[in-house]
C-alpha cells in the first residue's frame, strides 16, 4: 500500500487533502511542521479506519513536544527508511 | 532500492534541504541507493559560494559529503540558470541535469519521494 | 509503461507551480511514462479562460496548450473545488480538454498512479 508523507501543519489544506486520501492500509507518516497533528487529541479521527499513523520523532521533539505527547508512532529517520522499504508506493 | 528524493523549495528559508540529508543519510546506511533532485528554488543548495554564520550548517557541504558516499545530486540546469547558478559555483559531485533526467529517475527509481513545496 | 501524476494544489499566478507541473508532465514522455495533471484546491482557479499570469507579467498558463494538445496528455480537476469557486463549464478555457473527477473517486484516482509528485 502507499506512503503517505505530511510536511504541512494543521492549518493548511493540502494537509486535509492528503489524510483523505489515506485508504485502509495505507500508512501515513508526519514529518516537519505535519508532526503537530501527533499531538492533536483528535488526531485518528480524521483519516479512515485502518489507517496507520506515525511521525517523525526528530521533527516532533525539535518543536518542543515531549514523546509521550504524541498520539501515533514516533520513528526516527531509520525508521522512515523502513517505512519507505515496506511500502510499495509513496505520495507526497 | 534506488531512492530519489526530491526537493523543490530553498534551503536556509525552510526545512527541507535538512530533511532530504538526515533521509538519504538514513537510506544510505540501510544500504540502499540514494539521488537527490534538486528542482525549482531548492538548486540553491548546491551553490558552493554560500556563506552561513559559523554556528550554522553548510548546506552545500553536506550535499557534497554525501556525493562523495555515492549519492547522485542533480540540478534543474534551467531551474539553476534562471537562478544565475554557474558552473563554476556548483559543488563538486553534483551534475546540471533537467526534466528528462527526472523522468530517467521516476522511471528507474523504486521510491520517488517529492518533498512538495 | 509507468503512469505519474503531478498534482497542483497552489493558486495559479502566486507561484510557479502550475506550469512546473507541466514542464515536468511533458518532459515524461521521454520515457515509457504516462503522465496527468491534476488541479485542487485554489489550483483550480487556472482552468478559467479569464485567469491570466501574464497581466501581471508572469509566464502565461496557455503556453502549455499546445503541448497538450500534441502529448494527448490528460489534465484533471476536482469537481468539488471548482463549484467552490463557482466555475462555471463555459468559462473553463477548452484547450484544458478538462476532465473532472469527485472528492469520493480522489482517493482510488490518485492510488491509481505509479509515482506521485504533489506541487
Amino acid at each position: 500500500m502507499a506512503l503517505i508523507i505530511v510536511k504541512k501543519s494543521p492549518s493548511e489544506k493540502i494537509s486535509e487533502f492528503l489524510l483523505n486520501l489515506a485508504l485502509p492500509q495505507d500508512k501515513v507518516l508526519f514529518v516537519q511542521d505535519g508532526v503537530i497533528f501527533a499531538a492533536c487529541k483528535n488526531v485518528k479521527n480524521l483519516v479512515k479506519e485502518g489507517v496507520e499513523l506515525f511521525a517523525l520523532k526528530e521533527d516532533f521533539i525539535a518543536r518542543g513536544f515531549d514523546e509521550k505527547d504524541s498520539e501515533v508512532t514516533l520513528v526516527d529517520y531509520d525508521g522512515w527508511a523502513e517505512l519507505i522499504e515496506k511500502e510499495e508506493k509513496v505520495i507526497s | 532500492m534506488h531512492v530519489t528524493i526530491q526537493v523543490n523549495v530553498p534551503p536556509y528559508t525552510n526545512e527541507d534541504m535538512d530533511t532530504a540529508i538526515h533521509l538519504a543519510e538514513a537510506l544510505l546506511k540501510r544500504g540502499h541507493k540514494v539521488s537527490i533532485f534538486l528542482f525549482a528554488d531548492s538548486v540553491l543548495a548546491a551553490n558552493k559560494l554560500v556563506k552561513p554564520m559559523k554556528v550554522d550548517r553548510n548546506i552545500p557541504s553536506k550535499l557534497r559529503e554525501l556525493s562523495e558516499k555515492g549519492v547522485e545530486v542533480h540540478i534543474c540546469g534551467l531551474c539553476a540558470q534562471y537562478r544565475g547558478i554557474g558552473e563554476d559555483m556548483k559543488i563538486e559531485g553534483s551534475d546540471f541535469s533537467g526534466v528528462p533526467e527526472m523522468a530517467a529517475l521516476i522511471y528507474n527509481s523504486d521510491r520517488y519521494i517529492n518533498l512538495l513545496p | 509503461m509507468k503512469k505519474v501524476l503531478f498534482a497542483v494544489y497552489t493558486s495559479p499566478v502566486g507561484s510557479i507551480w502550475i506550469n512546473e507541473a507541466f514542464r515536468s508532465a511533458f518532459g515524461m514522455y521521454g520515457e515509457d511514462l504516462e503522465p496527468a495533471v491534476l488541479f485542487v484546491e485554489e489550483a483550480v482557479l487556472a482552468v478559467r479562460s479569464s485567469c491570466k499570469p501574464e497581466l501581471i507579467g508572469c509566464l502565461p498558463l496557455a503556453m502549455t496548450f499546445k503541448y497538450i494538445e500534441k502529448y494527448q496528455t490528460p489534465v484533471y480537476a476536482v469537481k468539488e473545488d471548482l463549484d467552490k469557486f463557482n466555475i462555471k463549464e463555459d468559462e473553463i478555457a477548452p484547450q484544458w480538454n478538462l476532465k473532472i473527477v469527485s472528492k469520493d473517486e480522489l482517493p482510488e484516482f490518485v492510488h491509481s498512479f505509479d509515482k506521485v509528485v504533489i506541487f
